[in-house]
């Protein structure tokens, strides 16, 4: 049985932002709606400060409270883990933001493009997916897994900090990388089990900083 | 002879490369070209659905990314389908110009543009071709080739490559100096130890972003220490080892502080690179000058094999003396490196600390450390040749370029690599482009005194000149003042600042015409924008290309529509002449820059246009003959007098000239990018190259000398003390203002890696990340400075430097040095024509007072430590 899984290189992670735009250029969030999103923060005092960036996003958590939430069936999880919203069977009620401890599904509401009303040729093109009204949130571009290829953020990741694989799988790339290096999953407490780790180096290092 | 890049994609684990033909399907392609969101060039992929753009990937045949692309090559797709883009050609008709003026459009026929431009310019090149002055950019290379095509073909000295003040201005005359390349960067696949100088090499920016990022994030996994030097705790300090803020302005003492750690404390260089790869053992004499043979006039070494005085190419050279004093013509003498270290003695680091504001126990420790892990004497064998290993590199770029006194700053910087002989070889700071064997073969060769002689890059139309041995000064006739600078790469920063009287400078000519592309030169050319404007208002004919109307469009007289970089093509020659160049990299490439989708109607290639004018002009032949010369284009493929080629025409021409017969556009089109090995010696040209480096810059002595007796001529009094063979650190007027209590704070820009180069917040996706991040579009402030004035963290405040005083919203943070307000990149627009960035953010550049007195007398580049006072709102 395959769950897919992402890990999170906190130390290799530079905040350049290439995965919030892979993931709307690939996806065509409409504005305001980054399903994938970068966390700017600073430790320490001066002169031992840092500015810290954390890629956050959904983590198709084992066992989703969103899921359990919703009363309308919208949330589904696959046989691959990934967990997504099924546009067509939600209605907007947000129970899994409410559910959700990680704050990840929000409502798209928004009727404009980028522009203004009127879209541009790659809106009309991308817009067209999304059901005004629902919850939106990161669906592991499951489109591209079905055709063998990354989610566009790792994809695009310069500094390889993002990568993807089978957690079932003692062979694949993430599970290799969590072998090698210190990790954690958020708020694991919880118990939700999320697909979701970040590395945090072989050395021990501080989370979301350097060494 | 071409290989695939196979052996390359199995490290490409992540990259998805859609496979298969082109054209399986008629509704959804790939199409190669290269992105132009900023002056690097990656390859991408382009996916049309339905002739609509619909994504942007990077291409992984193109080595100079790898498949990967940033969060702005990816938002090129909004900068293509901007509904604010112009697509007809529009005639001003108010006549008063200024910044907010409206210069009331109209919009005009083709025809009437045309005609226009041509008439002013048939007049121009019959009186006085100087008239006209062109404005290239990196970041799309159609004004390159057919602006700068102008220099020779028109007669105009006048074409500027650049935008900003600092672009280009000492790093390239650097790269000529030392290895004959045009960019900088280390040797990431091999450093362990990196220092960033006012630069955020391997982290964010920097021309090749896409594939120094994932090999420093390699390297700094594997164990490569980045210490990052930089008044703002920026994304490189985030991820650096160490974060040395340091008080802007300080490079050179910075620099001088290292050499004087390795050279007179811990007593590390390499000796044998210095002694035969630089002019370090040449004997200086009277006045700082070379002891000469009288016969040939060369420069003497001492010979410590035989003990004999010899010049420096003399066959029996064995092992000349670096360090000591010794009688050559009966006299003493001593070798050029003795100067160096007694000027690097001047530099003891508690000196340099209370400078630099860096600890000065910290600095030994920094400059031990570098030294140790530059392994002097130590080779590694790359494909079956032993090259010298120095897995170090100091590397700098905008912020030690950025100041009154830049040469002195950067170069003090470059010695530190260069007395470990870490250049060019395994593991160090490279020199791009600095040699190739295929297509073109380049190498650099020992010329004047046997030092390393590079033409520079003004082969190709416009570019920059190289500081060794320099011209010879004479009074100006330019508006550059370029005579008057003998040793700069290029002048234009002195344009705006001799409008101000040209008389006073004897200039006998007028600006009547302006063409520039749409780099933003009003905004980001120069400092103080008034100045700049001012001297627009005075030409008859600006005339621009523009997507979108940007600030320096609000100055023109006709504005032409261009094509987006998805609709136009052209044989990419690149930014990086002749072709760019990864440092190390086992391959060379090549790529296309092509039209993917259709331009609205009626809107036409730059080259189109302006072999229109030519032809009109009647000077079509004179561009072909010039492009003939500048493409180095062979006799089958040259382009013929008297005929008029498309630019597909053209750009097949180049492409089989370069590569034969089977390369040409049609190839380039469907392939993309054409990938071949390099030898070892191409990868790691440092020890390859015949010729000694210029460490001691004796040159600058007899420039200067030269150039005292033309000001003093003219009736001028400069201060030329910056015409000496070693650096030295000089303050900025900014520095003083802050040690005498004056200001509160010196303004830096930096930058971000979303926003980088070219076509910024005009963009939607690049504006909505700055919105929702803290620092883009606010003023960082330190948490002490912030304690002190009474602000806090989103407070409104004022900036208000001697030119301009602007609104700003604090940003409190203990990542900024405390005597620092941090600004990024090129925001604060207030063009109509872009109104998702009007009013965000603040135009660094323009709280730059701009003027003689704070401009580098050397290299010309602008002094960009602000003078800021701060308060609250």
């Amino acid at each position: 049985m395959a769950r897919l899984g992402f890990t999170v290189d906190l130390e290799r992670c530079v905040g350049c932002m290439g995965c919030v735009i892979a993931c709307k250029a690939e996806n065509g969030t409409p504005p305001s709606i980054h399903w994938m999103k970068v966390l700017e923060r600073e430790e320490g005092e001066f002169p031992y400060a840092r500015r810290t960036f954390t890629p956050v996003r959904c983590n198709h958590c084992a066992n989703p409270p969103c899921l359990t939430a919703c009363p309308t069936g919208a949330i589904v999880k696959r046989a691959d883990g990934i967990v997504a919203v099924d546009q067509d069977v939600c209605i907007g009620t947000m129970a899994c933001m409410t559910a959700c401890p990680y704050y990840v599904p929000y409502r798209w509401d928004g009727e404009d493009g980028y522009f203004g009303k009127e879209l541009v040729p790659y809106e009309e093109e991308k817009y067209s997916k999304f059901k005004k009204g629902t919850a939106q949130k990161c669906h592991f571009c499951y489109h591209r897994i079905d055709e063998g290829r990354p989610p566009a953020c790792v994809e695009s990741c310069p500094a390889d900090a993002l990568n993807y694989g089978d957690l079932d799988d003692p062979e694949s790339r993430v599970n290799s990388l969590l072998r090698q290096k210190k990790h954690f999953q958020p708020r694991q407490e919880l118990g939700t089990n999320p697909s979701l780790f970040y590395l945090t180096g072989k050395g021990g290092g501080t989370v979301g900083g350097g060494r | 002879m071409i290989p695939s890049l196979k052996g390359r994609e199995t490290q490409m684990q992540t990259v998805y490369r859609p496979g298969g033909k082109r054209h399986e399907s008629s509704a959804s392609d790939w199409v190669p070209t290269t992105c132009r969101m900023c002056l690097v060039g990656c390859g991408v992929l382009v996916h049309m659905q339905n002739h609509k753009v619909v994504n942007v990937i990077g291409n992984p045949d193109s080595p100079i990314n790898r498949g990967r692309i940033c969060a702005k090559g990816k938002s090129g797709i909004m900068n293509h389908y901007n509904p604010n883009r112009i697509t007809k050609p529009l005639k001003r008709t108010n006549s008063e110009k200024g910044i907010g003026i409206d210069p009331k459009w109209q919009e005009i026929s083709w025809e009437e543009a045309i005609e226009t431009i041509s008439s002013k310019m048939r007049k121009i090149h019959q009186e006085d071709p100087r008239k006209l002055y062109l404005q290239t950019w990196g970041g799309s290379q159609e004004f390159t080739t057919w602006l700068g095509v102008l220099r020779p073909a028109f007669g105009t000295p006048y074409v500027q490559t650049g935008v900003s003040p600092s672009c280009g201005k000492t790093v390239h005359s650097i790269q000529f100096l030392v290895a004959g390349g045009f960019h900088q960067e280390p040797d990431l696949a091999h450093c362990k130890y990196l220092i960033d100088c006012g630069t955020q090499m391997g982290v964010a920016t920097r021309e090749g972003f896409n594939h120094q990022v994932p090999d420093c994030a390699k390297a700094r996994e594997r164990g490569l220490k980045l210490v990052v030097v930089d008044p703002i705790g920026n994304n490189a300090a985030a991820k650096a080892d160490e974060w040395l803020p340091i008080r802007p302005g300080t490079d050179a003492a910075f620099g001088m502080g290292m050499l004087n750690v390795l050279l007179n404390e811990a007593r590390i260089f390499d000796a044998e690179y210095l002694k035969h790869f630089t002019n370090a053992a040449y004997l200086v004499g009277a006045k700082g000058k070379f002891v000469r043979d009288p016969a040939t006039g060369k420069p003497l070494l001492y010979d410590q094999g035989d003990g004999k005085v010899k010049t420096y190419d003399d066959p029996t050279l064995n092992d000349p003396l670096l360090e000591g004093e010794v009688e050559a013509q009966g006299k003493k003498a001593k070798p050029a490196f003795e100067f160096v270290k007694a000027r690097a003695a001047e530099y003891p680091a508690e000196r340099v600390e209370e400078i630099t504001s860096i600890p000065a126990k910290t600095l030994r420790r920094i400059g031990r450390e570098f030294g140790a892990a530059a392994q002097i004497g130590a080779t590694i064998r790359i494909d079956g040749v032993d090259v010298p290993y120095r897995p170090v590199c100091l590397d700098w770029d905008r912020g030690p370029q950025g100041h009154k006194h830049a040469w002195h700053h950067t170069w003090a910087l470059a010695m530190v690599n260069v007395v470990l002989g870490a250049v060019n070889v395994v593991g160090s700071i490279h020199s791009t482009d600095s040699a190739s064997n295929f297509p073109i073969k380049k190498w650099v060769e020992a010329g004047q005194d046997g030092i390393l002689m590079s033409g520079g890059s003004t082969h190709r139309g416009g570019g920059h000149f190289t500081a060794f041995p320099g011209r010879t000064p004479t009074r100006p006739e330019r508006w550059d003042l370029f005579e008057l600078f003998p040793v700069a790469a290029h002048t234009r920063t002195l344009v705006p600042e001799v409008y101000k009287d040209p008389g006073k400078w004897g200039i006998d000519h007028k600006i009547e015409m302006v063409i520039h592309s749409p780099g933003n030169q009003v905004m980001a050319g120069w400092g103080d924008v008034q100045a700049v404007v001012n001297w627009y208002k005075s030409i008859d004919l600006v005339v621009g290309f523009a997507v979108e109307i940007n600030e320096t469009h609000e100055l023109d007289d006709i504005v032409i529509p261009m094509r987006t970089y998805m609709e136009e093509g052209c044989f990419d020659d690149s930014s990086v002449y002749p072709f760019p160049a990864v440092a190390g990299e086992a391959v060379g490439f090549c790529q296309i820059q092509q039209g993917v989708v259709e331009p609205p109607e009626g809107v036409r290639s730059v080259g189109e246009v302006m072999t229109e004018i030519y032809q009109r002009v009647g000077i079509l032949d004179e561009v072909y003959q010039a492009l003939n010369n500048v493409k180095g284009l062979q006799p089958a493929y040259s382009l013929e007098l008297g005929k008029r080629y498309s630019m597909e025409e053209v750009s097949d021409r180049i492409a089989k000239s370069r590569f034969g017969a089977e390369y040409g556009w049609n190839w380039f089109k469907e392939n993309g990018v054409l990938v071949w090995p390099r030898s070892v010696d191409e990868r790691y040209p440092g020890r390859f190259i015949k010729a000694r480096i210029a460490l001691y810059l004796e040159n600058f002595i007899e420039r200067g000398e030269e150039l005292g007796a033309v000001l003093k001529e003219m009736g001028l009094a400069w201060d030329l003390s910056d015409y000496e063979p070693l650096p030295h650190w000089r303050p900025c007027e900014s520095y003083e203002k802050m040690r005498r209590g004056e200001i509160d704070a010196v303004g830096v820009n930096y930058k971000l890696p979303y926003a980088y180069g070219a076509h910024g917040n005009a963009n939607p996706w690049i504006n909505e990340l700055c919105e929702k991040l803290p620092h883009s579009y606010g003023a960082l402030i330190n948490k002490r400075l912030a304690q002190k004035k009474g602000i806090k963290d989103g407070d409104p405040i004022w900036l208000e430097s001697p030119v301009k005083k602007v609104r700003a919203v604090a940003r409190v943070t203990e990542c900024v040095h405390p005597e620092v307000i941090g600004i990024a990149g090129n925001a604060g627009h207030w063009a109509k024509g872009k109104p998702l960035s009007m009013g965000k953010g603040v135009n660094f550049n323009g709280l730059l007072p701009y003027g003689f007195e704070v401009i580098d007398v050397i290299s010309s580049a602008l002094d960009q430590c602000a003078p800021l006072k701060v308060y609250k709102a």
